[in-house]
């Protein structure tokens, strides 16, 4: 919890194809645990977890949606409004890099205009199936203004530094920042606007 | 009955066409029109295509001499069809369970297609006859499957009611008086414990069917995804309106307690997670309450012996008012006067129950009450219009005895209509 400075809340949105590791990555950075059998998520479902940095909390209020077609119609009401997106593909799964493409574009099309967005290349404990490459993700992240990690739910290989990253991205002075008093979290900023401060990334 | 269930297999990685996969007892097929395979219950259905070509024959067959194909018999088999529009669904069983009861199951299986995608599946299929529906239903085999297994085990979709969990009555009622504080926008909120309904809220004028109960909690009780925090899913309940999507939260309130709260409005998260909050800190705060809610959550059925008739078996009861029924538990720990201690004899009395009921009911006009002797069972069903209740009793019981045992339990189980059903529900 924080220990001093201010609160802020931030919505964010997970988004991939299905069996791509979305609840994974949110179970391991909620709750520490990983299961070899998570079930599909149906629906979606929302989850809570802070993150301190330096001088400020960041409270994200998650979204972790369901990765089938029928759902996909749903996906703009978890989008919007979202200050994070993570999209997350399998990296030994083409085919999940290509509809993690189409995620981004259309949350560029569509999400808010200042939306932070992540794309998350997950399984990497399982290099040795790898069918897309490190190089090619960064490369197409840089491309499109966004940014790349590899990740393992598994092994919790880069899981809190991509929400830490995305923590440190966000704007704490736009309108998607809510100064929020959380349970268990001290609210500093009663009544005064948030003090600008330039994200330090 | 739920303690009688066998750990989860991998039932859908199994090789079909092979001898382990015939020897099933009961198979569930699902496919379209145009012959494609949607679901199998053992296999990888995209391998079942020879099946399913036999099965749409069958249907073809029939179906040009004008008429329509209703159940084939073959030896021990009962092949069971239900053709809902584009959508075949089909059993095919050596357990002995009734038509009757085959068909309700399959009834069941195309309502939960229909919570998952709405009626509009049909569209889907008008405008393409060889639409893969796979795609659009990916994730759910789970549910449907959770569906068929719940089916084998317990007596709910036969009667067509929902179980409720054995509650002293003012706990009922309080929890009554948390769920009434609702926000606007709530249209139903229904709270259960291990498959067991515990309260229900609805909203004026709405109704909600048993089935649509029972498709909620089955959805909620296939996938631990939601013991999760919050979730927040579109579903359908078809009986309350087939062609569109209601909104569901899903939490856990308490240990075991399940609250689903449902509106017809898409965003309307913050304000029925706020809700659910404001539940759990109600209940908190009554750790009494609690308790006793606990304890009855962690056995949700009682023993036949506490009714105090000694020849009784076995039961189930109907409240036709509520559609609610109740059943003492079976298993081992039963007490002395059930002898039904292990799964297969679980299951066999259960197949004597849907023999009765399809006597009982098997007539335009229901009969009011029947007696039957099997070799391992005397089975009283009385239909009062008012209530459904199903006894059983040792092969030997004499008539006499049997009718006034039963008439017995039915005064004893009147006078705890409070505690076994939900009677009435949050205002």
């Amino acid at each position: 919890m924080a220990a001093a400075g201010r609160v802020f809340q931030f919505k964010l949105v997970l988004l991939g194809d299905s069996a791509v590791g979305k609840s994974s990555l949110v179970l391991r950075f909620v709750r520490g645990q990983f299961f070899e059998y998570q079930e599909s998520t149906i629906g979606a479902a929302f989850l809570t977890q802070t993150v301190a940095l330096n001088d400020t909390t960041v409270k994200f209020e998650i979204w972790d949606t369901a990765g089938q077609e029928r759902y996909h119609s749903l996906a703009p009401m978890y989008y919007r409004g979202a200050a994070a997106a993570i999209v997350v593909y399998d990296i030994t799964n083409r085919d999940t890099f290509q509809r993690a493409k189409q995620w981004v574009k259309e949350l560029q099309r569509q999400g808010n205009p200042n939306i932070v967005i992540a794309l998350s290349g997950n399984k990497s404990d399982l290099a040795s199936k790898r069918k897309v490459e490190p190089e090619e993700a960064e490369s197409y992240a840089n491309d499109n203004g966004i940014f790349f990690m590899e990740t393992s739910a598994k092994t919790a290989a880069n899981v809190n530094e991509l929400f830490v990253a995305i923590a440190r991205k966000l704007p704490k002075n736009s309108p998607q920042a809510r100064p929020g008093g959380g349970q268990g979290l001290v609210n500093v900023t009663q009544g005064a606007p948030p003090a600008e401060k330039k994200g330090c990334c | 009955m739920s303690a009688l269930c066998s750990p989860r297999k991998r039932y859908d990685e199994e090789e079909p066409n092979t001898p382990a996969w015939a020897a099933h007892r009961k198979h569930f097929f699902i496919l379209s029109s145009a012959g494609k395979p949607i679901f199998s219950r053992f296999g990888d259905e995209s391998k079942l295509s020879p099946v399913a070509g036999v099965l749409q024959a069958l249907v073809s067959f029939v179906d040009d001499s004008g008429d329509t194909i209703r159940h084939v018999r073959v030896g021990a088999h009962r092949v069971v069809f239900l053709m809902r529009g584009p959508l075949y669904l089909v059993a095919v069983s050596t357990c002995g369970d009734t038509v009757e009861y085959l068909w309700q199951q399959l009834h069941y299986l195309h309502a939960q297609i229909i919570s998952i995608l709405t009626s509009k599946v049909e569209q889907i299929f008008a405008r393409n006859a060889s639409f893969d529906l796979r795609g659009l239903l990916g994730g759910t085999d789970r549910v449907i499957r959770s569906l068929i297994r719940y089916a084998n085990a317990e007596p709910s979709l036969l009667f067509n009611a929902v179980p409720s969990l054995r509650l002293p009555p003012p706990v009922r009622a309080e929890l009554g008086k948390v769920l009434a504080a609702r926000p606007a926008d709530l249209l139903f909120a229904v709270m259960v414990a291990r498959s067991h309904l515990v309260h229900l809220y609805k909203a004026k004028k709405s109704v909600l069917h048993p089935q649509d109960v029972l498709l909620v909690m089955n959805t909620v009780a296939s996938s631990s995804s939601f013991r999760e925090d919050e979730s927040w899913l579109p579903i359908c309940l078809p009986c309350f309106n087939d062609k569109g999507f209601v909104y569901a939260h899903v939490s856990f309130v308490a240990e075991e307690l399940c609250l689903v709260l449902i509106t017809p409005k898409a965003d309307a998260f913050s304000p029925l997670s706020a809700f659910r909050q404001q539940v759990m800190q109600r209940l908190e705060a009554m750790p009494e309450l609690l308790g006793t809610l606990r304890s009855s959550i962690s056995e949700p059925q009682y023993r036949v012996d506490e009714f105090g008739v000694p020849e009784v078996r076995h039961f189930i009861y109907k409240l036709n008012a509520v559609e609610q029924l109740s059943a003492p538990r079976l298993g081992p720990d039963a007490g002395p006067q059930c002898p039904y201690r292990t799964r297969d004899m679980a299951k066999g009395l259960f197949r004597v129950y849907q023999h009765a009921h399809a006597l009982i009911h098997g007539t335009s006009k229901p009969l009011r009450e029947l007696l039957v002797s099997t070799a391992t069972e005397t089975v009283i069903a009385r239909n009062s219009g008012d209530a459904e209740l199903y006894v059983v009793f040792s092969p030997l019981v004499s008539k006499p005895v049997a009718i006034a045992a039963c008439q017995k339990l039915h005064r004893s189980l009147k006078k705890e209509h409070a505690s076994l059903f939900l009677l009435s529900t949050a205002k």
